[in-house]
Formats: C-alpha cells, structure tokens, sequence
C-alpha cells in the first residue's frame, strides 16, 4: 500500500472509485468474495493489530445480518422452517449472509479509502473546484488541536487562579462552562483577527495561485491507463447483466461464461493492484542487495 | 423573454446559464448510467447522487461569496461541531453536533447552516469513518442547519419552539438515515425492516432528541450572545 500511496491523488481516486462502486452495488457472490477477501487482506497488511481487535465485530455484523433477515423477509421457495409462523427460507438466510458480507467488504475498503487517501490529497484534488470549500476544511482541521490546546492552557490558568480546587460535581461542570466559554470567545476573536489579515493578504483577489505538491509522473499515467482497462471489461460485463445474480425466489447459479469470467478476474486483478506496486518495490530491493 | 435575450447578450450571465446547463446534463448522466449499470441498486445510486448534487448549489454560492470573516467563523463554529462529536465519543447518542449547527444557522443564516452541518458531518467522519453515508449525513444536517436559518426570528424568541425544534431534528436524522440503509441493503424499500431499524436504533433516537434539546437549552444563549457580540464588533 505505500508505494500506491505514493502515486498521484487523482489515479488513487480513480482506483478506489471503481472499486468501491462494484463493492456497494454487485451483489454477485463471486465478486463479494473477491472484495471481501483482498480488502480484509489489504487491511491485515496496512495494520494487524486494529485488523485483529476488528475482526470480532466483523463477525458480528455478517452471524446478525444473517439470522435477522428471515424477519425481514419471507421470499423465497424453499422453506427451512417455521417460528411462529413465520417461514425460514434458505434464500432468506443466503441474502442475508450476501448483505453481510457485502457490509465487511464495504467497511473493509473504505478503511483502505481513509488511510490513503488523506485529507490533504482530498483537499489537493477538490481544491481547485471548491476552492473556500477547501480553506474552510483545511482551517477546521487546523482549528481542532488549536482550540484543544487552549482549553488546556486556560484550564492550567484557571487552577492557578484557585479555581478547580472544589471537588463538587456542580462546581467542576460550571469551571468547564467557564472553560469553554472562554475559548469559544478566544476562537472566534482569533479567528476574525485572522479573517482581517487575510483581507490584507488579497484573499479572494483573481489572478491568485496555490502551491500543488503532487506531480503526474510515468508510472501514475500507466497505472491509470491499467486502472481504466480494467474497468472497461468491468463495468461492461455489469451493464449488460454478466454479474446479474438472483436470491429471490431461486438462488440463481453463478455465470462462469467468457465475458463473466473476465469481469471476475479484471476485478480480481484491479482489488490487488496496490500490492503489485509494493511488490515490485520490494523485488527491486532484493535486487540491489543482491548486487552488493 | 426580453431579461432571457438581454441575459443571453451579456458574456458573464451566458457563461452561468451554460455552467448550470452543463452540470444539469452531467447530474442527469450520472443518475442515468448508475441506473442503467446497477439495475437493482438504482434507488441507492439515484439517493447517493441526488445527495451530493443537492449539497452542491449550496457549495457553488459559498465559492461566489468569498468572504474571509463568514469563512472562519463558519470554520470556528464547525470544529467546536467536530470536537463535540469526540469529546462525547463514549456517550453513543448523545453529541451537541446538532445543536451547534441550529445555533449557527440561528445566527449566520440559513446558507451558513447548511455549510456549518454538511461541513460537521464531511470532517468529523475523517475521525470517525467515512463510509457511503457521509453524503447522506452531510445533507440531512446541510438541511437541519437550512431549515434552522429559515426559521431563526422565532427559534431566537422562542424557548419552546427550540426545545421541539431540537426534538424534531434528532427524530428526523434518525428516520433519514434509516430509510437511505434499508434502501442500500434490500435495493428496494422494505418496511418490515425499516421499522425493526427504527425499533433498534430507539435508543439511539432517543438520545439524539436529549441531547439536542439539552446542548440547545445550554448552548442557545451563551453562545448566542458571543456571536451577537462578534457581529456587532466586526459588523458581519
């Protein structure tokens, strides 16, 4: 993953926009597979350890999104059983477990979505369209350790000051009011002070430039291109129904036809693209130890 | 027809009406293709759309204001949303989010109320998780704040009418939210589901409805008289 997140912002958005979109929408049990496993493989390997204190919630969401949806839904024709009337159908359960996995898969990418690409690349590819937008976004994540910091300086004044020193519930409330009145009060001082400077400074003047950081180098236009060839033979494969898949009333049977077949390995291949970077990295490196 | 034929003379108000025509088709295009790709999920990609494309006139007319002074007291009132949102972490439920942003809106406008939430929900989910709800969240708050700022005169007079305003925000959040799963999960809209949803999330429910009405009750004046003070020091 650190080799792809090193490429241009624009080609991580495009990945992660054409991966996301078939995780949310294909209900195909083949291409659920494929996502659930490569994106639960890609977050063991960004880290192990939130991966491993994770897994028992993911595990709760499909067993529940599995038994719950017999309550949701009566469709299908084969009955399993009946509680209290209530038919159980194994077209039911399978939906269920479908729509589970489906959840983990989506979770699972958009955790890989937030640690690459962060907030300074979101900011990077929309700031040029929205470019108050940005400011704003930028300023607020500035301002969040900015007002934490002052509430601790002010608390740390207020207890010299002899306040703080009551142990009463009532009374340590009201010195947190008092807190944060007084840093909401400095913030938005503060904040206009600045507003004023930056008046000075020709904010919102035409004819004014902002410093990019991200350049579109050789590999990112060949990662790109790959990118975009996979997601031809995909999103053709979807538009004329290769992935189409029923629960209901019949669990139909999966397409292991040509054109299905090349839609489940395109995505097969576009889920692990980053890896391919890394790899390639780590071969490199191989490479010159050897030579030494 | 004469202000359509004079607008169209004019360089500056043609360039807008082909702008607006462009982003319109683009809008259409996008709803189109999503429907004709997912068959069964058109109602999730046609919400998912239309949410975003409702949240962007509201950005586009922030853009053309371009006034420094709106700008940080909209990013000042936003990160106090935000940190609200973490300080209360492990209360699940129970966040001043809401309330913020009708005080905002109370204040700055409806336009500023509509930025203060959507802004609230798009940055807070950088620490909480950003997910395919983020532009569903970011509109119904953009939306609370709006209706906020349209009604502000009376939400300012009026104690009674913030305590239910409050109320009604935190029941609405939840049943917007709930129905935008189901029609993710079942690609259609399944009531026996969205009400166990509303049934399970009760708690939930319950606590947003608390916790606007009492951060409204708390905040609502004190913060106010700060930011009527601003508006007159600075002249916004």
């Amino acid at each position: 993953m650190r080799e792809f997140a090193k490429l241009n912002p624009a080609v991580q958005l495009v990945y992660f926009l054409s991966v996301i979109l078939v995780v949310m929408f294909d209900k195909n049990p083949v291409i659920l597979l494929i996502s659930v496993l490569f994106g639960l493989l890609i977050c063991l390997r960004i880290n192990s350890r939130v991966f491993l204190k994770d897994l028992p919630i993911l595990a709760a969401i499909l067993f529940i999104s599995t038994i719950s949806n017999p309550f949701f839904s009566q469709n299908g024709a084969t009955t399993l059983l009946f509680i209290n009337d209530m038919p159980v159908t194994l077209e039911s359960l399978v939906y269920g477990l479908s729509v589970g996995v489906m959840l983990i898969s989506v979770i699972s990418w958009f955790k890989i979505f937030s640690f690459t690409m962060t907030s300074d690349k979101i900011m990077y590819l929309f700031g040029r369209y929205f470019p108050s937008l940005a400011l704003t976004v930028s300023m607020i994540f500035k301002f969040i350790p900015q007002i934490i910091r002052q509430a601790e300086n002010t608390k740390r004044v207020q207890q010299a000051l002899g306040q703080f020193s009551a142990k009463s519930i009532m009374q340590k409330l009201k010195g947190s009011i008092n807190i944060f009145s007084i840093v909401l009060t400095w913030s938005l001082e503060n904040a206009l002070d600045t507003a004023a400077s930056m008046k000075a400074r020709g904010y919102g003047q035409k004819n004014r430039s902002s410093f990019m950081l991200y350049r579109f180098t050789a590999l990112d236009l060949i990662t790109l291109l790959i990118v975009l060839i996979l997601d031809v033979v995909l999103f053709l494969g979807i538009a004329l129904g290769k992935t189409k898949f029923d629960y209901y009333p019949i669990i139909s049977t999966v397409d292991t036809t040509g054109l299905a077949l090349a839609v489940y390995i395109s995505f097969g291949v576009l889920a692990l693209l980053p890896f391919y970077l890394d790899f390639k990295e780590s071969l490199k490196w191989k490479y010159y130890i050897l030579k030494i | 027809m004469n202000k359509l034929l004079k607008c169209a003379l004019k360089t500056g108000c043609a360039m807008k009406r082909i702008k607006k025509i462009v982003a319109f088709s683009i809008a259409l295009a996008a709803l189109s293709i999503g429907f004709f790709l997912f068959e069964e999920q058109k109602y999730t990609w046609g919400s998912l759309v239309i949410a975003i494309m409702a949240c962007l006139p509201f950005f586009v007319k922030y853009e053309n204001g371009r006034n420094a002074a709106e700008i940080v007291v909209i990013a000042i009132m936003t990160s106090i949303a935000v940190l609200g949102r973490i300080i209360f972490v492990a209360v699940p439920g129970f966040k001043p989010v809401t309330a913020v942003v009708v005080i905002t809106a109370m204040y700055f406008g409806a336009h500023a109320g509509f930025i203060t939430g959507a802004l609230a929900a798009l940055v807070s989910n950088f620490y909480f998780g950003q997910g395919p709800w983020t532009p569903i969240q970011m509109l119904v708050w953009g939306l609370i704040g709006l209706l906020s700022g349209i009604i502000a005169l009376p939400l300012k007079k009026s104690l009674v009418l913030r305590v239910l305003f409050g109320a009604f925000s935190g029941v609405l959040y939840t049943l917007i939210i709930e129905l935008w799963t189901v029609i993710w999960l079942d690609g259609y809209f399944n009531i026996r589901r969205y009400l166990t949803l509303l049934v399970s999330s009760g708690w939930f429910t319950l606590m947003y409805l608390v916790s606007n009405v009492v951060f409204l009750l708390l905040l609502a004046k004190p913060i106010g008289k700060k930011l009527e003070r601003i508006i007159t020091k600075y002249g916004l």
